[in-house]
């Protein structure tokens, strides 16, 4: 037990330093005054021996002759009454061998007399008095006793004076541990109250900042270092606590923030307590203006409609029992009766102890969103029904075009045909009768009637084209066009000279049909425009172009055109040299855009008036066809 | 060789006709040409009442297009039938790229013929069926 709990330290201090020292000095004081005492009293005895000896001495004769002569008891008597100057012995008595009292003196006669026999020899202290029985000896032999009776005045006096000196003493050395007390209590209590000081401050104002001063190297000053110490980590701890809890804060109010914007509710299912935690905007989507006092798992399950709740019922259940998270879907009926789409998802958790289990999540009311999809699966309905509508009105337009084609090729060129083959019987038959100019103008008309009959063809080729199934296979394009120009150049009138220059092509997967179409039209064209070259030099190679898709060309020496028409080139029936120059129809190159379009592909070219031209193409080795 | 070449040119127009047997008689075919203009009058050649054509020496110029009974109809009955199966059918046509020139091959055309019919066509198409010996017989007969 702990005395005087809620005395200040330094009380206690002042009382555990005085109460030493005064109990250290108490204890010396009474020792030295019981051995002082003890001494006293000895030497007290010691004299009085002494002095009953010598008084013994004395009246040795008084006492052989006592009996003998009445003398000897006066001898006696005076020897005994030499006392007086002896002021502490109040009485003395001579006894006889055989114990009678023989003579005796005393200084105050109200005394009781004397003892009647001697008693034992020795000292003996009786109330104020110490007594003394000492043999008288003769000769070796026993002639009797003597009894002296003394005060303990001065053994009294000598205790009165030590106790008063004793007394000063105490006075004197507590006054003096008082005054070092208070001197010494600095020392000590200054760092205790130091520490208690800044300890109280840290309490009352949290303020860690404070330090103590780290004043001596002792015991105490170690504590104020462990002190300081330890308020640095705690400084530290909680500076860096508030930073944790700043962000945590900040963290949570933007949560809250993306959650209350996208008006996204949040719970959290406490499974032990089958309690439920939300935020506001949770119990809004359920149709409550403001947080109501408990929600629970039924309450939610009452909400959702009764068609959807054995799946959300099942899936929750599920989740909680393979701890996974789950995502759900439901129709929900709203406080206000209102059915609403609902969307959330949760997840199972358990806290660090592993002891809390809950389920936690958010809800979002999703139904403007389900409204949308709705309308979006209608719109595609109608979309693809109208798709339908198009793809068949468009097979119609295309089995039109057919008929089309159909009744030109038929139609169209057989009033052609007989024009020519009419001409031809006038040319044939009766031409002996027809001049150098009627035969001139037939002529005429048989050439053109035959460029009609080209044009019509190629027309036909062109929108045949559209029509035609792809069949991709994998075609050597060297080799393709290798034969394609011995083809072309064996049609060639035999002083026409042409050097081909083919690099190695790389094969593509096309229509066989159609990419011979192309080199067709791209090596007659070649062929075609450089007729007015000594020698028609035609390169074929290829170049890599983006995304690593050779890009075939045909470069020739020819006749070239003018850049500015390029993009009149492909076009259907456009030309760019009158026919007299160089004949043709203007679809060779329209088929050559539209066969490599069909394969995904791409033409261009370059040129320049009189220095040859340039056709670049490319044919990517995909499936790039695109729907018709 | 006494074979006497006959051809049956079916064809409903008057020019094409006209051109076809002009380029023909030049080759002095035009004896053994007879012309019919539908369809039904080419089936009637054949099989009309009382009827005996020498099948082995007939090479029939068949248009597609024709008035009453269409060309491809006339091929199918030529071919369905025991006695015309192995006359040589040419089909005549304004253009090689037509789709029925396929089709008539599969119903059993001999060969085609893009219009206008002249010489070279003609026994450019004699002979791929293998019938050049019409052609060989045609001076011998032709020999006043």
């Amino acid at each position: 037990m702990i005395l005087f709990p809620n005395l200040p330290i330094r009380y206690k201090l002042r009382v555990a330093f005085l109460g030493t020292i005064l109990v250290a000095l108490l204890l010396a004081c009474s020792a030295f005054v019981i051995y002082d005492m003890i001494t006293f009293r000895r030497s007290l005895v010691n004299n009085l021996t002494v002095l009953a000896d010598a008084l013994g001495n004395n009246s040795t004769a008084a006492l052989r002759f006592a009996g003998e002569t009445e003398g000897a008891k006066t001898d006696a008597e005076e020897t005994l009454q030499a006392l007086a100057f002896k002021p502490s012995v109040v009485s003395s008595c001579l006894y006889t061998a055989d114990g009678k009292l023989f003579a005796g003196y005393t200084k105050d006669q109200t005394l009781a007399g004397f003892p009647v026999a001697p008693g034992a020899d020795g000292a003996r202290f009786e109330g104020k008095y110490l007594t003394l029985v000492r043999p008288v000896v003769l000769s070796g032999k026993r002639i009797g006793s003597i009894y002296l009776k003394s005060t303990q005045e001065e053994l009294i006096q000598h205790f009165r004076s030590y106790a008063v000196i004793s007394g000063l003493v105490f006075l004197g050395v507590s006054l003096l541990a008082f005054g070092l007390s208070t001197a010494l209590r600095h020392l000590i209590l200054r760092p205790i109250l130091n520490l208690a000081d800044a300890t109280q401050r840290i309490t009352d104002h949290k303020d860690y900042s404070v330090r103590v001063q780290e004043i001596t190297r002792d015991e105490m000053g170690m504590l104020a270092h462990a002190f300081n110490e330890m308020l640095e980590s705690i400084q530290e701890r909680e500076s860096a606590l508030h930073a944790v809890n700043e962000a945590l804060s900040e963290s949570e109010e933007r949560l809250n923030f993306a959650l209350e914007k996208s008006h996204t509710g949040g719970w959290e299912f406490d499974l032990e307590g089958r309690s439920m935690r939300r935020t506001l905007e949770h119990d809004r989507i359920f149709g409550y203006d403001s947080l109501l006092p408990q929600w629970t798992y039924e309450m939610f399950l009452e909400h959702v409609l009764p068609e959807d709740r054995p799946e959300v019922d099942r899936g929750f259940r599920e989740a909680i029992k393979t701890k996974k998270e789950w995502g759900f879907e439901c129709r929900i009926r709203r406080s206000d009766g209102e059915v609403r789409w609902i969307w959330g998802v949760c997840e199972y958790q358990r806290d660090e102890g592993g002891l809390k289990e809950s389920m936690a999540g958010i809800v979002q009311d999703i139904t403007t969103r389900k409204q949308a999809e709705e309308e979006i699966l209608e719109l595609n309905a109608s979309l693809e029904e109208r798709v339908r509508e198009r793809t068949s009105q468009l097979a119609a337009a295309n089995k039109e075009l057919e008929a089309f084609s159909y009744s030109v090729s038929h139609d169209l060129r057989a009033p052609l045909r007989a024009v020519d083959g009419f001409s031809r019987m006038v040319v044939e038959d009766y031409s002996e009768r027809l001049d150098d100019e009627g035969r001139r103008m037939l002529g005429v008309i048989r050439s053109e009637t035959q460029r009609m009959g080209r044009l019509i063809d190629d027309l036909l080729a062109f929108s045949r084209l559209g029509r035609q199934e792809m069949e991709l296979l994998a075609i050597d394009m060297r080799g393709m066009a290798q034969a394609v120009f011995d083809e072309l150049a064996a049609q060639e009138p035999p002083e026409r000279k042409l050097k081909l220059d083919l690099r190695p092509l790389p094969a593509v997967h096309g229509t066989q049909m159609m990419i011979r179409q192309v080199w067709v039209n791209l090596i007659g064209n070649a062929i075609k425009f450089t007729k007015g070259r000594d020698v028609g030099e035609i390169e074929i190679g290829t170049q890599t172009g983006e995304d690593e898709v050779p890009v075939f060309y045909i470069k020739d020496n020819g006749a070239g055109f003018d850049m500015r028409f390029a993009d009149k080139l492909f076009g259907v029936f456009q030309r760019l040299h009158s026919a007299e120059e160089f004949p043709g129809t203007g679809v060779g190159l329209a088929l050559v855009q539209r066969i490599v379009q069909r394969h995904g592909g791409r033409v261009w070219a370059e040129a320049e008036v009189d220095h040859g031209a340039t056709f670049y193409f490319t044919i990517p080795n995909a499936n790039h066809e695109p729907r018709t | 060789m006494n074979h006497e070449l006959e051809i049956l040119l079916v064809e409903d127009n008057p020019a094409d006709a006209e051109l076809t047997m002009h380029a023909l008689r030049k080759h002095r075919l035009a004896n053994h040409i007879v012309h019919v203009e539908d369809g039904q009058a080419a089936l009637d050649y054949f099989f009309g009442e009382g009827r005996d054509v020498p099948v082995q020496s007939t090479v029939v110029l068949l248009d597609l297009k024709l008035p009453k009974v269409g060309g491809m109809e006339v091929l199918r009955q030529l071919r369905a039938d025991e006695r015309t199966k192995l006359v040589p059918v040419v089909v005549l046509t304004s253009s090689r790229e037509d789709q029925d020139v396929m089709e008539t091959y599969q119903l059993g055309a001999n060969s085609y013929i893009v219009k206008p019919v002249d010489f070279e066509n003609f026994s450019a198409a004699v002979n791929n069926m293998g019938l050049y010996w019409m052609l060989l017989s045609v001076p011998t007969n032709q020999t006043p």
